[in-house]
Parts: structure tokens; sequence; C-alpha cells
């Protein structure tokens, strides 16, 4: 008796400082691609290696691809046709990544952003690829990435009216940074003058979440900026959500055997051990 | 007085047991072929575009508080849970209270998975309700209630089992996306000498219901 209780502590302390938790929830072959159309006033297709992948892809919409396979990847933005064509020549669309493509590394959640650039007449469009952060942001904190990917020029993000959250975001410029979970009044003021192009009262930050925020504009009449916006929380490595085998698959309660000396344990109770233990000893 | 202390370890321990029973998600493949999600992201993933809307940032989440599915008889109160230090969701330690993952979804957010999780078993308790969950069929209804009252209702449109160590978390622990709600457990087969003789179930049963209301 004394035996088995002694093997199931040395098991138990074994249970404590063998589990390891992934670096991420992310798949060690594949990469998330989340896609951000920021160009105003145009409905796109896109292609990937030449084949069709977002058809009618339309101003202020996201999509995310998820498992995506690690490879190099051409990506071409087409206006949206009617019908689409199935498949293009790579490299040859309105504007992407150009024949030379983008690498897409395994474990990696990236975003690619359709947008403008900051000339004045917001040409030429440009597809930008970001990484995002997703180390784990933890109890009680948010984390925040705002991208400049308007037709606009610098800018600064401030809880209104002016306290400062990152400042010279210029285009195609991104900033991270973990906040306190709250409700904010957030803004994004034109860096010279502090005009207010995006006003965003009563954002809830929630805990263990990230949150990317796209600067899209100007569109609509008056022209005006707002952002497109998604978040991606914190995802668990794995859920552990039975101990006993009660309801194995295989026929087998081994909770019965391997676990013997535990029920006992937990039938008898401490002082029915001692008193044992005891008697064993005298 | 040193064996009392010993008996004292030894019952703290086996609370780490109950813990820790069916844990740990990182192992490789075991070479079973069921699990395996076959998934195109360039042709499969366009069912779900979404325009993103302020919504997103002005909804604050009201965590479900009851979970009943009355085909299956289950009724279970909810707790509000998150992270363990090694990354895994954290679980009520009675299969008979779910577990909210609150970094996820909640019932009245406007996009995203809200997703329960609860132990399938325990030695202490014996089957909880969520071993029931093998044998829900696609239609079933299911309703939650959140801590403002109010119900929501979903209808259940998958049941996986998959092997542990291939479940993309990530895809199930969405924001983005219909609202939907996951439950998830264990099941398939249990290997007890596993991790030194800790044991677990090999597999993870995840329900699916799409929001109707």
């Amino acid at each position: 008796m004394r035996n088995r209780i002694l093997a199931g502590l040395g098991v138990a302390a074994l249970a404590t400082v063998g589990l390891a938790a992934p670096a991420t929830a992310l798949s060690s072959t594949t990469a998330d691609i989340w896609v951000v159309h920021a160009v105003p006033g145009v409905t796109v297709d896109v292609y990937i290696n030449g084949n069709l992948a977002l058809d009618g892809f339309t101003p202020g919409s996201v999509e995310p691809l998820v498992d995506v396979p690690a490879d190099n990847y051409v990506v071409d933005i087409v206006p949206d046709a009617t019908p689409s064509a199935d498949t293009i020549t790579p490299g040859t669309g309105l504007f992407g990544t150009g024949a030379a493509g983008v690498d897409v590394a395994a474990g990696v959640s990236y975003t690619l952003v359709a947008h403008p650039s900051e000339s004045v007449d917001g040409n030429p469009l440009l597809l930008s690829p970001f990484v995002n952060d997703l180390d784990p942001v933890g109890a009680g904190e948010a984390s925040v990435t705002v991208r400049h990917t308007a037709n606009a020029p610098e800018v600064n993000v401030v809880v209104a009216p002016s306290t400062p959250v990152f400042s010279g975001l210029q285009n195609t410029d991104e900033q991270t940074g973990a906040v306190a979970a709250g409700t904010y009044n957030l803004q994004v003021q034109v860096a010279a003058g502090g005009a207010v192009a995006i006003d965003l009262p009563g954002t809830v930050l929630a805990a263990g979440t990230h949150y990317f925020i796209h600067a899209f504009g100007p569109a609509g009449n008056p022209a005006a900026y707002s952002p497109i916006i998604f978040t991606i929380g914190d995802a668990p490595a794995g859920v552990p959500a039975g101990s006993a085998g009660l309801v194995a698959e295989n026929g087998v309660n081994p909770a019965l055997f391997a676990g013997g000396a535990v029920l006992l344990a937990l039938l008898a109770g401490a002082g029915v051990l001692v008193a044992r233990r005891q008697t064993v000893k005298a | 007085m040193s064996s009392r202390s010993t008996s004292v370890v030894v019952l703290a321990l086996v609370g780490l047991l109950l813990l820790s029973g069916c844990a740990a998600s990182a192992d490789p493949a075991d070479g079973r072929e069921r699990g395996a999600v076959e998934y195109d992201p360039f042709r499969s993933a366009r069912t779900d575009d979404f325009v993103s809307s302020t919504d997103t940032l002005t909804t604050v989440k009201s965590a479900p508080t009851q979970l009943v599915v009355g085909a299956l008889g289950i009724d279970m109160r909810i707790d509000t849970k998150a992270l363990e230090p090694n990354g895994d969701m954290s679980l009520p330690v009675s299969p008979f209270r779910a577990g909210w993952y609150e970094y996820a979804a909640a019932p009245n957010s406007p996009k995203g998975a809200t997703v329960l999780a609860a132990h399938v078993d325990s030695l202490a308790e014996g089957k909880g309700p969520f071993a029931e969950l093998r044998t829900v069929q696609p239609g079933t209804e299911v309703s939650l209630v959140d801590s403002a009252g109010v119900t929501h209702t979903y209808i259940v449109s998958t049941v996986e089992r998959i092997t542990k160590g291939e479940v993309p978390w990530g895809r199930y622990f969405s924001l983005a996306g219909d609202p939907r709600l996951v439950l998830i457990t264990c099941g398939g087969e249990y290997d007890p000498g596993y991790n030194g003789g800790v044991g677990r179930y090999t597999d993870n049963y995840i329900v699916t219901a799409e929001k109707v209301s």
C-alpha cells in the first residue's frame, strides 16, 4: 500500500512539470493571412498565384485566410469583373506583390492591406504586409495595433482630448502597445494641427484580446475616414477536459486500475492512510 | 507526525491529478486518420467575408451563466474562465459546471465564437453532462442565458472528434465570423499510461452551433 501511494506521488510530481505549452496557437506548418481592403470606392478580386481567391471583395472588408501553407505567394488585386476570371497570369494585376511575391512563414499571423499611398491622389495603390503581434497579453490587458493605411498625412492616436497613445504614424506605419482593459475615447488626429480624422468614443478594449485597427479613407461625401477592425483573442494551447476515463471508447476503465490508489486515497481519506501506515510501522 | 504530513501532501497531489488528468495538447499526432480536416484556405474561406464594424469596439461582453440542451438533458451553470499558466484553457474542477472562455466572444458579441468547455468526467464526481455531447444531432437547439438575463438560441451544425495535437484551436476560439457557440470536451479512447500514468483521453469532441436568435 505504501509503495503504491509513493508511486502515485512521483507521478503527480511529473504531471506538474511535464506539461509544455506551445508558444503559439498557430499551426507549426501553416500561417494565417488576414486580407484587409482599405482602398475606397472600388470592389476588387484577389488572386493568389493566379487563382481567384476573393471574388467581389468590397472596400472596408476583412477576410481571414487560415491554415495557409508556408510558401511564397504572388498576390494580385484587380477591379472586380462580372464574371470574374478563374485565373490570371500571376503578377499582372492592377497592383499587388508583383512577380516576386511575398514570403509566408509557418506559425505566423499576417495581415495584407490593400490601401492608397499618401500621395495627393492616393496612387500608387499599395499591398502592404504586416505581421500580427499575438504575444499573449494576459489578464486585465488588451493589445492594440494601429496601422496607417489611409490617403492621409502623419497622425497621432490619443485618448481624447490629448493623452498620447501612439505618435508619428505615417502611411504604411504600424504601432502596437498593451493597455489596461477598459473603455476609452480613442481618436486619430492629424499630427499637424490636431484635426480629428477618426473619432471612436466609448471604445471597449477587452482583456486577452488583440485589436488591429486600420485607417481607411477618405471615402464618401464629405470625405471621411473610418477604421477597419478585426480582433484576435489569446487562444489556449489545449482543452484538457476529462480525467477519469469513465467514458472511454476503447472499453477500458483505467480509473479502476491505474487510478486505483488515487481513488482509494480519495474514498478513504488521510486519516485512514495515516492509521494504516502507523499500523505497519508498529 | 512525518506520516501525517506525507499524507496531506498526497491528498494535495491527488487534487493536482484531478486537474491535469486529460492534459497536454502539444504531443505529436498519433497517426490515426480521423481528425485531419481537409481545408483549402483560398477556396473555402470565402464563406465568411465580413465588413468591419465599430460594433466590435463598443460591445461590452455579457458572460453566459447557464447552458441548456434540452434534447440531451443538459442544464449547467457556467463559470468565467481564462488560461492556466501552462497555456491550456482553465476549466471548472467539477464536470457538472461549464467554463466560458472570456478571451473569445460572448453571446452578445456581434462576431465570433462563444466557447464553453467542461470536463467529461472526474474521479470525484463521475461522468458529467458533456459526456452526452458525442451523441448530439445536427439541428439540436441549444440555449444560453447571459449575465443580463438575455436568452440566446443556437442550432447545432457540426459535431467533430479530433485527435489532440491536431486541433486548430485558433479557428475555434475565433473572434471573427458569424456569431456561434462552440462546446468542447474530451473523449475517444483513454490512455491510462499517458504522461507517466496521469492518463488522458486521446481526442477532443467539438460541437459547433450557429446563432439563430
